[in-house]
């Protein structure tokens, strides 16, 4: 655990995220699926994009077992925030979870240029600060 | 009922673009391009009866319309703002038409201006960009903020090239045509530099697969349009742009949700825009496409109808994207070789394709007769992506 984590953090969650970043500090993966389409929901909100769903509230937590596949990635060179330079170059990704939602992260322990499209990934949990925790991936081998 | 030329260009103003102009705040620099607008449409304040004044992005717009109305001293009996940050110049020429066709004005002014990079960061300042979603601030920058959009359409070239095998070599068609039609025109940024598709291929990787030279740079500058009923734009002192059809299609904020993000949502907007217009892509006589990545506007090719999802690759290789060409692409330089006052560079396209709809781009006035533009705009990351087109004739 880093005592100072000097990275941007969300420090208000919004209204429908405060029980997704609860159950991240447990190292437990949640998105939202809909009792109403079936629909895999993510980021966190209070009502389901599904087509047909019209009714406010159909949306319930689930946990996901964090295993998925790089959607797309990059590879950051030239760091945003001087914060994040000494990481340089790091990869940022679209992790297509398995059960079916998609979520922006990193994928660590591999050299970025081995990084392909489709490569199968697990969550693991970086514990930031002492109750915030981010969800990162490595290969799957 | 609908839009259908109803309504023209009749005036704009552009600022040349320059790196930044601190000394400059946004109201001046919108003051500067509204009355050279207000001009160069030969008409006077008191004609303008909607204002529609867009936010540089760093600035609150909720009030701007109040802001303009007592700085310019032009009380209009209508306003309203288009809030599709790059896709705003494009997407204001069907707001502007349709303002117009419903009776609410007679003649519409729509600006923008920016006077430095609003995401205060990029490689200069070299901090995050700007995010006042949520969605982002939450769900994204925790994992390493990327320069400006960089990133996430260095994403969309990643996922494009896994699909279609499009890589930098044939991407770099796009900004090395469009760098030939800035080194005609004095007021683009680069245009006393000329690249080849070498240039392109070897410049730095700025967030891979995506090259320093196939990226917009920011600048500040600004551009403003007055549009005008049709049976009055033929009294003005210059030739009518009359507007066809538009349209302006908001799919998302972030990328999460997509079906495939290699796909571009202006297909929505292209084939409404076109339908009204009564044109097709083969119709169109120059291209005026939002550029802020050569793959910006690959997608935008594909989803418009000029070539097949997938088959930009070769297809790119053979056309002649420079104002002499078969299909002249961003005849300014586009936003890549012209500069990108943020959502002003949305308006560098409707600025040139009105040009050019008159004859008056001098040095890189197409070769071919001009007498249908197809223009798009995009915000954000494919967040938001608007089409239309002008004409010479109001048919």
């Amino acid at each position: 655990m880093t005592k100072e984590y000097d990275k941007p953090l969300v420090e208000n969650p919004t209204y429908n995220s405060a029980e997704w970043w609860a159950a991240a500090g447990e190292h437990r993966l949640l998105y939202q699926r809909c009792t109403n389409c079936n629909r895999a929901v993510f980021p966190p909100r209070g009502s389901c994009p599904g087509p047909d769903c019209l009714v406010y509230g159909t949306l319930q937590w689930s946990e996901s077992h964090g295993a998925g596949r790089v959607f797309s990635y990059t590879v950051v060179r030239q760091p945003a925030d001087q914060r994040f330079a000494r990481h340089v170059p790091y990869v940022f990704a679209l992790i297509e979870l398995d059960e079916g939602f998609r979520l922006f992260s990193n994928v660590t322990d591999i050299d970025p240029a081995e990084v392909r499209i489709g490569q199968s990934v697990q969550v693991y949990w970086d514990d930031v600060t002492a109750d915030v925790s981010l969800p990162k991936f490595r290969i799957r081998g | 009922m609908n839009l259908r030329g109803a309504a023209a260009v009749v005036g704009i103003c552009e600022l040349k673009p320059e790196r930044e102009r601190p000394d400059r705040d946004l109201n001046s620099l919108l003051a500067e391009v509204s009355l050279g607008a207000i001009r160069d449409a030969g008409l006077r304040k008191q004609d303008i009866e909607c204002l529609i004044m867009q936010s540089n992005g760093a600035t609150d717009g909720g009030s701007l319309n109040e802001t303009m109305s007592e700085y310019l001293g032009i009380q209009p009996t209508f306003a309203a703002g288009i809030n599709a940050q790059g896709a705003s110049g494009v997407a204001g020429l069907a707001e502007a038409a349709a303002f117009i066709a419903a009776g609410l004005a007679n003649y519409v002014l729509v600006a923008t201006a920016n006077p430095v990079d609003p995401n205060a960061g990029g490689p200069r300042r070299g901090r995050a960009g700007r995010a006042a979603d949520p969605f982002t601030t939450e769900w994204q920058i925790p994992y390493g903020p990327v320069v400006g959009q960089n990133g996430y359409y260095a994403m969309i070239a990643q996922r494009h090239e896994h699909l279609y095998g499009l890589n930098v070599e044939k991407r770099a068609k796009i900004a090395v045509d469009q760098r030939i039609n800035a080194n005609h025109n004095p007021d683009a940024f680069f245009f006393d530099t000329p690249i080849t598709t070498e240039d392109v291929a070897n410049s730095r990787l700025i967030a891979d697969p995506l090259h320093l030279l196939e990226c917009v740079m920011p600048c500040s500058g600004g551009a403003a349009y007055v549009v005008a009923r049709s049976d009055l734009a033929t009294y003005l002192p210059h030739p009518p742009a009359y507007i066809l059809g538009g349209a302006c299609c908001v799919q998302r904020v972030s990328q999460m949700h997509m079906s495939d993000f290699a796909f571009a949502p202006v297909e929505r907007a292209a084939k409404k825009t076109f339908a009204m217009a009564g044109y097709g892509p083969r119709d169109m006589s120059i291209l005026e496409l939002y550029d802020s990545y050569t793959i910006t506007v690959i997608c935008e090719l594909e989803e418009s109808g000029f070539c097949a999802k997938g088959e930009a690759g070769d297809w790119l290789q053979e056309q002649d994207f420079t104002f002499r060409g078969n299909l002249p692409l961003n005849t300014h330089g586009g936003q890549m070789s012209f500069g990108q006052p943020n959502f002003a560079g949305g308006f560098s396209q409707v600025m040139e394709g009105v040009r050019q709809v008159r004859g008056e781009a001098g040095e890189h006035q197409a070769t071919k007769d001009v007498d249908l533009v197809y223009l798009t705009g995009s915000g954000g990351v494919f967040a938001v992506q608007s089409a239309a087109v002008l004409a010479r004739e109001p048919r």
